[in-house]
């Protein structure tokens, strides 16, 4: 799982039917401290996220098949948590 | 699933029983436009390819789920003999049109 | 799952049975101010949603496989979705 922040949404049409009703965002990776760390991705929302919100992402390769209750669910990266607030002190 | 070029054969009498009937192919990896990469695979053969053939290699817990690799120890297998490769060169990010 | 732009399309006849009747791309991976990321790669589009020069998102290992009605299938990679708009 890693941290995340919500930065755009995608609208689609002509989709797989796993992804029909479920907002599609992209999440950019950031550190603790918020600053942008690696690339993209895509994400199913699970939990009624917003543009702007700090989310917790990822799963393991066919957990949305459990979480959405579905037979097939070529899902790889789930929106699961939104964070309140990190508190953490970093190791040097 | 990556590009491959079918470079030889490899011949194996000692192996797990699940591989039995199997014919493993030595291929070379190339990118999409053809030209050879410095990687080379071990794959299980699922469509009757040849030497020479390009074609199309899937890898990892994805080889497993053909008919003929169902529960074998097999981490790339070929999936497709590729006959053509269209690609348009087009810009990802259209030219500014010049004033 | 990420994003990625059509750029070309392989045809291969002889292929496992699963993928009959399943196109198959090579899609240059992309962020979303469509500006290109890394080299491009093969897709499977199990729905045959996606055309020339069009946006996907497209997702991949494991959960790949699940794209197909049969959940069952050699591929690394599948295309899921056709992008209208991001923003």
């Amino acid at each position: 799982m890693f941290l995340a922040k919500v930065s755009k949404i995608v609208h689609s049409t002509a989709k797989h039917e796993a992804y029909s009703g479920k907002p599609v965002f992209i999440v950019q990776p950031i550190d603790p401290n918020g600053e942008p760390k690696g690339d993209e991705w895509v994400a199913v929302d699970y939990v009624g996220s917003g543009i702007g919100d700090i989310v917790v992402c990822g799963g393991a390769p066919g957990v949305a098949k459990d979480v959405f209750g579905l037979d097939l669910a070529p899902i790889r990266t789930l929106i699961m948590a939104i964070v309140d607030h990190i508190d953490y002190r970093d190791i040097d | 699933m990556i590009f491959a070029k079918v470079i030889g054969n490899v011949v194996s009498t000692q192996k797990d029983e699940n591989l039995n009937g199997m014919k493993l192919l030595l291929c070379k990896e190339v990118d999409c436009k053809g030209k050879p990469l410095n990687t080379y695979h071990v794959a299980v053969d699922a469509v009757q390819a040849g030497e020479g053939d390009l074609v199309l290699l899937s890898y990892g817990s994805s080889a497993r789920m053909t008919d003929l690799t169902k529960n074998a120890p097999v981490d790339a297998v070929v999936m497709a003999i590729v006959d053509d490769i269209m690609l348009t060169e087009s810009r990802l990010v259209p030219k500014k049109k010049q004033s | 799952m990420k994003l990625g732009k059509v750029i070309g399309r392989v045809w291969a006849d002889r292929k496992v049975k699963q993928l009959h009747s399943c196109r198959l791309h090579i899609i240059q991976p992309m962020t979303s101010n469509l500006r290109k990321k890394g080299k491009p790669l093969v897709v499977a589009d199990p729905q045959n949603i996606a055309g020339s020069n069009d946006i996907v998102v497209y997702v991949t290992s494991t959960d790949a496989t699940q794209a197909f009605d049969s959940g069952f299938a050699p591929v690394n990679a599948s295309v899921v979705e056709l992008v209208d708009s991001i923003y």
